[in-house]
């Protein structure tokens, strides 16, 4: 039942979404087109205009990503569509999974598109140096691969905080979506503020750690540093995102409240 | 047997009770009418019996077991409200129900389509409320299930549109199961109902046996309905 439930919900949160991820490819394609001719005041001008909207573009497939998963979250078990899915025989747990797993495949999407997009934008043997010379003899797969997880786990997490905040604040019979979203808010900054705090108390005892706040300058600031901060970001991502869709079932389980 | 139990059934919303105490048995292969005015608690009984709200106290037990899962499988539910995802299309939404519900009989639910005259193909955002009304009928009886509850299944339809919706219900259902009828419109289902339940501010007023009602009260379940209420409105 979750693979079906999963399909429905994949299907729904990427319907429209080809559509922008299609605007966002040709961006892309005609940002690196534009990119062969600087050399000209007017080519740099198309070539600068064409940066700016598919930089735009990469923020707007992330976002519309997250708002989707958001809205069939809610209209799925809070909406009109509730009746049908809470009459389906299906636990609710199995219900809250198949929002966060197909959350989960349509984030992961939308990020590919994002690096695709960029790669057929952006790179160059320029920028290939420039991430050289800031990572020395770093290796460049893990720092790609990492800067990638961690942005994959940082919206996953955004997504989490969601779907808890609209769990929690559809338990009330009034003003619903307003304790969903000031909840939302409160929670996102405050386990953001939890998650630098224990990057600084880590830094007490790492030198190159707390040289990222700016407490110790004469270190360097070099491969091994960014590494680690790459994989204390993933571990705390990953136990705050299960711990919140851990709460959200649990509370989810207990039963729902349809208008 | 006992098909569905509601043990002291109570639904506050914040400190409003809209549901009171309610104690009710559904026996098997029997049409019950669920009357009652706007606002009684018909929609809110039902809604807890599909798992849709929470309970603030006591029990609904189907075939002595707590809903779950397994009564979700044998109870086809019609809500007042049109559920259906509108980007999708009668066939797509057909096949749907074919993969989540084993007893779904696609046969029927086909030629049900072509008797109400529902093109396949045709795209439900596209489709005017009444159809998808009836779209949504037809997924739930071509469902053997174990109960069918409807929720105001004649709400806003034309009368030779009850009728025929009347006659689709009680051709469909499957012999031995039973059906809840939701509904403020009594006199256009009385005919087909076994058995009654008045409700009105959310407690049980009177259930019972819908031929001995009319021979006790020598009067109609709509003139009796009538009466109980205006009598109520007197006092």
């Amino acid at each position: 039942m979750l693979k079906k439930l999963i399909k429905y919900d994949f299907l729904w949160m990427n319907r429209n979404m080809v559509i922008i991820f299609a605007i966002t490819a040709i961006l892309s394609i005609l940002t690196r087109i534009a990119s062969n001719y600087t050399d000209s005041a007017m080519g740099d001008l198309i070539f600068s205009i064409l940066r700016g909207f598919t930089i735009a573009a990469f923020a707007n497939v992330v976002i519309n990503s997250v708002i989707r998963i958001w809205e069939r979250f809610r209209q799925s078990f809070y909406k009109d569509e509730a009746y049908l899915t809470h009459t389906l025989p299906v636990s609710k747990n199995t219900l809250y999974d198949s929002k966060t797993l197909s959350g989960l495949g349509a984030i992961v999407l939308s990020l590919l598109v994002v690096i695709a997009c960029f790669f057929i934008a952006f790179w160059n043997h320029d920028m290939y140096e420039y991430f050289r010379s800031v990572f020395k003899d770093g290796d460049m797969s893990f720092i790609v691969l990492g800067i990638f997880v961690t942005a994959a786990l940082e919206v996953i997490y955004a997504v989490n905080v969601g779907m808890f905040s609209l769990t929690v604040g559809h338990r009330s019979n009034n003003g619903r979506i307003a304790r969903s979203v000031v909840l939302g808010i409160f929670l996102y900054f405050a386990l953001q503020s939890v998650l630098l705090a224990v990057i600084y108390g880590i830094g007490m005892f790492d030198d190159s750690i707390k040289a990222m706040f700016g407490d110790a300058s004469d270190v360097v600031i070099g491969f091994s540093t960014y590494r680690t901060l790459i994989i204390i970001c993933d571990c705390l991502y990953l136990v705050i995102t299960a711990a919140l869709y851990l709460a959200g079932r649990k509370i989810f389980s207990k039963g729902v409240n349809v208008e | 047997m006992i098909l569905l139990e509601c043990k002291h059934l109570t639904k506050k919303f914040d400190q409003k009770t809209v549901l009171d105490d309610i104690n009710l048995k559904i026996e098997p292969g029997k049409i019950y009418g669920l009357l009652g005015k706007n606002g009684a608690g018909k929609s809110t009984l039902i809604k807890l019996v599909n798992d849709l709200l929470t309970p603030s106290d006591g029990k609904i037990l189907f075939k002595n077991k707590p809903i779950g899962i397994n009564s979700k499988a044998h109870i086809s539910y019609l809500p007042e409200r049109t559920y259906l995802d509108k980007e999708m299309r009668v066939e797509q939404t057909i096949h749907m129900f074919e993969e989540f519900y084993k007893d779904f009989d696609t046969k029927r639910a086909c030629k049900l389509l072509e008797d109400l005259d529902l093109d396949k193909d045709s795209k439900i955002a596209k489709m005017s409320k009444g159809m998808q009304e009836k779209l949504q009928l037809i997924l739930v009886m071509s469902r053997d299930a174990d109960l069918y509850i409807l929720d105001e299944p004649l709400g806003g339809v034309d009368p030779a549109t009850r009728d025929y919706i009347l006659d689709t219900i009680l051709s469909n259902f499957k012999e031995g199961s039973s059906v809840i009828i939701s509904t403020h419109l009594i006199a256009d289902i009385e005919r087909i109902l076994d058995e009654v339940i008045f409700i009105d501010k959310g407690q049980i007023t009177l259930t019972g046996n819908a031929d001995k009602l009319r021979s006790k009260e020598k009067s109609s379940i709509d003139e009796l309905f009538r009466r109980m209420f205006h009598a109520k409105k007197v006092n």
